[in-house]
């Protein structure tokens, strides 16, 4: 069962292509992207999550066409970027808010346990600036849990993580390995081979510029 | 309580069409004040970074009060009366000028591609882009609040019709697919001499973008003054006094050229250089920059009052020493550095008028 499709995707910034010619289908699972620096995985999951527009091909979530069908297509993915994305002045509790709000759902008991496991309750009360590194990750990480999505794509999830939310992390993607498409890109190899996920080499994937 | 159980509560899952307009809704209430707040702060520090200049404006609309703020809404209950389609394509172009330079501001900032990701109907992306855009219009609706009251129940379609055409036309700016300032200077062949500090300018698209716009606009406006006047003295007076308030607003280059420089000055006085080379390279970008406004002016002069030239060659020449003059204050003048460049163009301004109509 296709949840995550991609066909002949290319990516441009500013006229200057990055990658082109990317095509993929993956069912449930776990998948690593990996890479030299630069390469274009981050512009990849980008792409897959409808926040840049490719300049060539489709993506399709679980049957639904991201560019002709958007919002059922988004309401079955979520994705966590590198960076936060989150106003400096919003707390922590109104980012997740938000995302719910986005997804017409509620955070949910999974969110709950991650942030019980990410130690992050303490944390939702205060402002995205005064969050440490490693927190605003384990953040972006649990808004990736609201709603119930199919195809999950983190941006270097381990990343800042302490041992115990890495870990934790770790678990919750081999809970959801069996129901949804969890792929990542990552550098550390330990982490990707903690998961156990099927490794992607972009250069393998992509046609460079 | 866990975090997910006081969610719970605000939020129901929706079953109907009915309850989806109601989440689209709560979505809406949860995300208008966000990014109305986001606006608020970048706009905010932008008028304390330029509070002296806020400052001299605010003084400025104070004295003039009636004159500033009743002639935009005369103009605009003209329009509203039709017929001049002119008038109508400068008001939407003026609305798009507006939007460019702030868009990445007014379109939520660093949460936008993230919001990109969410089940947001288009519906509902309009209508924050609206809510913003409103805001972020409030001296046009109390310009058209007033043209509203000059032109009384007749004009309230026609300025009612205006409105949705300035917002159609900075909904349209706010997602027309632009390059990067950035890569544009990049990719401009200019001599290396200038090409660094453009792209140092280009870093700030926004208040180097409205500072650009807003030099062209005032050469505009005192062109059309000069036409009004019929190219007297008048006419060369308000050209002089219009040239002193653009030196104004561009000599706050000088300081973000200064603060761009600052990473690499340890490095470039290990380089087989002159000592004064940053100096003439801010001074040759801020004259380049300069050169646009005063060109739009000698043109219009030259063509519609020839005899008026010879005193634009003067003028070149005083106006080029203004804005290399400017630098000292902003660089020198410490908090008072934009108060200082004010002085300095009042009396350039009043210099140069007195050569010019000797």
């Amino acid at each position: 069962m296709t949840l995550l499709a991609a066909h002949d995707l290319a990516a441009a910034y500013d006229g200057r292509r990055i990658f082109s010619g990317v095509s993929f289908d993956l069912g449930p699972g776990i998948y690593a992207l990996t890479g030299r620096n630069g390469s274009g995985k981050s512009t990849l999951l980008r792409l897959l999550a409808g926040a840049q527009r490719p300049a060539k091909g489709h993506i399709s979530v679980a049957g639904r066409d991201l560019a002709r069908d958007p919002i059922a297509a988004r309401l079955l993915l979520s994705y966590a970027p590198d960076e936060s994305p989150a106003y400096p002045f919003m707390t922590g509790g109104e980012f997740l808010h938000m995302v719910a709000a986005a997804k017409s759902t509620t955070a949910g008991p999974i969110v709950d346990s991650l942030i019980a496991a990410f130690a992050l309750a303490s944390s939702l009360g205060e402002r995205v600036d005064m969050l440490s590194l490693g927190t605003r990750k384990k953040l972006l990480l649990a808004a990736a849990w609201i709603g119930t999505p199919e195809v999950i794509l983190l941006d270097e999830p381990s990343n800042a993580l302490d041992g115990a939310s890495r870990d934790a992390l770790v678990a919750r993607i081999g809970v959801d390995s069996a129901r949804a498409v969890i792929l990542f890109a990552s550098h550390e190899a330990d982490f990707v081979a903690d998961t156990g996920a099927t490794v992607i080499a972009f250069d393998d994937l992509a046609s460079a510029a | 309580m866990p975090f997910a159980t006081g969610l719970r509560g605000l939020l129901p899952v929706p079953t109907s069409a009915n309850q989806a307009r109601e989440a689209t809704l709560r979505f809406y209430v949860v995300h208008a004040p966000v990014r109305l707040r986001h606006y608020a702060e970048r706009s905010g520090r932008v008028i304390l970074r330029q509070w002296q200049g806020m400052l001299l404006l605010g003084l400025l609309v104070i004295g003039q009060a009636t004159t500033i703020l009743m002639f935009p809404a005369m103009l605009l209950a003209h329009l509203a009366a039709g017929g001049n389609f002119g008038g109508i394509l400068g008001l939407a172009l003026l609305a798009a000028l507006y939007v460019l330079p702030q868009r990445q501001t007014l379109r939520g900032g660093p949460l936008a591609p993230f919001a990109g990701t969410l089940p947001i109907s288009g519906a509902t992306r309009v209508l924050l882009d609206l809510t913003v855009l409103l805001v972020a219009d409030a001296v046009l609706l109390l310009e058209l609040a007033l043209a509203a009251a000059v032109g009384g129940p007749p004009a309230w379609p026609g300025l009612l019709g205006l409105l949705a055409l300035v917002l159609a036309v900075q909904l349209a700016a706010l997602h027309l697919p632009l390059p990067d300032p950035r890569t544009l200077v990049r990719r401009l062949p200019l001599p290396m001499l200038l090409k660094p500090n453009l792209q140092a300018l280009a870093e700030f698209p926004a208040s180097i973008g409205t500072r650009v716009l807003v030099t062209i606009g005032l050469a505009a406006l005192a062109a059309m003054a000069a036409t009004a006047f019929h190219f007297d003295a008048r006419a060369m007076s308000v050209a002089v006094g219009v040239l002193a308030l653009i030196g104004f607003v561009l000599a706050d280059l000088y300081r973000v050229l200064f603060a761009a420089h600052a990473p690499i000055r340890t490095f470039l006085a290990t380089l087989p250089l002159s000592p004064h080379h940053l100096l003439l390279r801010d001074l040759l970008t801020v004259l380049l920059l300069g050169s646009v406004p005063f060109l739009m002016l000698a043109v219009w002069f030259g063509v519609f009052d020839p005899g008026g030239l010879a005193a634009f060659a003067l003028l070149a020449v005083a106006y080029a020493g203004l804005l290399a003059a400017l630098r000292w204050p902003v660089l020198r003048g410490g908090s008072l550095g934009a108060m200082l460049a004010a002085i300095l163009a009042a009396g350039w301004a009043g210099s140069a008028i007195a050569m010019v109509l000797k």
